[in-house]
């Protein structure tokens, strides 16, 4: 007779459950067509990274440029990527086949939050890991399209946040020339790696697929379904060739050099193993403990790196 | 009355007694034969002595030629090995050895990209991040 009344408060207090989970969220998302304009912004380590893109949804790919940039386009979807220069040639990334990755299963919404964003209906959503606030995505109710979305470091702080500031789903323009890439870098799927460089999981981050880079190096992609980033291991050590200026991070018996872009890092250090380099979009923390999971900067004797050098 | 004669080149080269040197000196102030004979004894000596040095080759003198040993530390054979493979180990790896696999962020971004749009964590900041990453289309 006495439980009737608790049972009554405890579904009262019960937060409401949301018939969408995660997934559904983002695979309606990637299908959604329209046009905008984005401003990305985040706080790095390194310093503030940001970047005001324009974005078209069509057909299930997504088409980026830059009023800023060098009038490059990118087009992705579909396992391909292509970058298209502004005298129309087009180079692409192609990838010969993916395992099917876990799902964003780590991640749960802990709380959805109906509103308007830019004057269109939208729901916002919280998302957790481990119990860790790790985004805030405010989708389109009519397309489902992703309007805004701020991803959080260690201790809900805000890391990257991308926003639509302008969003029209009535006309999704055509922005590719439509031209053959010229140049077409097809990544294949390889089962020569070593294992103890490009482990099977790292802080719930899951090798999906290796690919082979060159003679000896292997690419491998990792994923927990939300967050992924890509490995590249190397017999030789790694050089990074780029004008842009490296950050440099002690750690173990060497370093890291590091460059953080708006959203993504990029890490290349030596190892005992050989060369790495990781390009992802983990939020510095997560890094961290990824990095702490990998082989760690050593400097090998003068005669180990000729012997790498020469023999790999 | 009798001359110096061979008396002479014994005064010159000073091989003379002090009571011959004396003898000598009483005879020259009263023989002028004897003191001609002294000043052209002296002269062809002094034309002698003015003529420069001529090395006459052993061969022409029947003599072995000599045989020049260097005084220099010999040094060890396992150091002188070791030097020159360290050389050679230097010039080969700098003309072989490449300098490690050159990679720009473009050779992970674009793999990045081209997989990542397989997932379902799929979205266009994703894909705005991957070129923005390189530089290329930062402000």
């Amino acid at each position: 007779m006495r439980k009737a009344p608790l049972l009554v408060v405890m579904v009262l207090l019960t937060p409401v459950i949301t018939a969408a989970d995660l997934s559904d969220y983002l695979e309606r998302s990637t299908t959604a067509e329209f046009q905008g304009d984005q401003i990305v912004t985040c706080a790095t380590p390194d310093g503030v990274r940001d970047a005001v893109l324009q974005i078209v949804g069509r057909d299930g790919s997504l088409v980026v440029t830059s009023p800023v940039g060098d009038g490059e386009s990118l087009s992705a979807g579909y396992g391909s990527l292509a970058v298209a220069g502004p005298d129309g040639s087009v180079r692409a990334t192609q990838v010969a086949s993916a395992t099917d990755g876990p799902g964003p299963d780590r991640y749960s919404i802990v709380e959805t939050i109906p509103g308007v964003y830019l004057g269109r209906s939208a729901e916002t959503v919280v998302v957790e890991r481990d119990g860790e606030a790790r985004a805030r995505m405010t989708f389109d109710a009519e397309t489902g399209a992703l309007l805004r979305s701020i991803v959080f470091q260690a201790g809900q702080r805000v890391y990257c946040d991308a926003r639509m500031v302008s969003f029209d789903p009535s006309a999704p323009g055509i922005v590719t020339s439509g031209a053959e890439p010229e140049v077409v870098h097809v990544l294949e799927s390889t089962a020569e790696f070593d294992p103890r460089a490009l482990p099977d999981e790292v802080e719930g981050f899951v090798r999906l697929d290796q690919y082979r880079y060159d003679d000896s190096s292997v690419l491998a992609y990792y994923s927990d379904g939300f967050f992924a980033f890509t490995l590249l291991h190397s017999r030789r050590p790694v050089r990074l060739e780029t004008s842009e200026a490296l950050t440099r991070v002690e750690s173990g018996n060497g370093f890291y050099e590091r460059i953080y872009g708006p959203g993504t890092s990029l890490y290349v250090w030596e190892s005992r193993l050989g060369g790495l380099a990781m390009f992802g979009d983990l939020p510095p923390d997560l890094q961290d403990r990824v990095l702490a999971g990998l082989p760690e900067p050593d400097q090998p004797s003068i005669f180990i790196r000729w012997w790498r050098r020469i023999f790999g | 009355m009798i001359h110096l004669g061979e008396l002479l080149s014994a005064h010159l080269d000073g091989e003379l007694s002090p009571a011959e040197r004396d003898r000598v000196a009483e005879h020259l102030e009263e023989c002028d034969r004897c003191r001609d004979e002294l000043e052209e004894l002296a002269a062809a000596r002094a034309a002698v002595r003015s003529l420069p040095l001529v090395e006459v080759p052993a061969a022409a003198l029947g003599l072995p030629e000599p045989v020049v040993v260097p005084l220099t530390r010999r040094k060890s054979v396992w150091a002188g090995m070791a030097a020159a493979a360290a050389a050679i180990s230097i010039v080969v790896a700098s003309v072989l050895a490449p300098d490690g696999t050159a990679v720009t962020p473009q050779d992970l971004s674009d793999p990045f990209g081209a997989r990542v749009s397989l997932d379902p964590g799929f979205t266009p900041t994703k894909v705005a991040q991957v070129r923005v990453a390189t530089g290329e289309f930062a402000e």
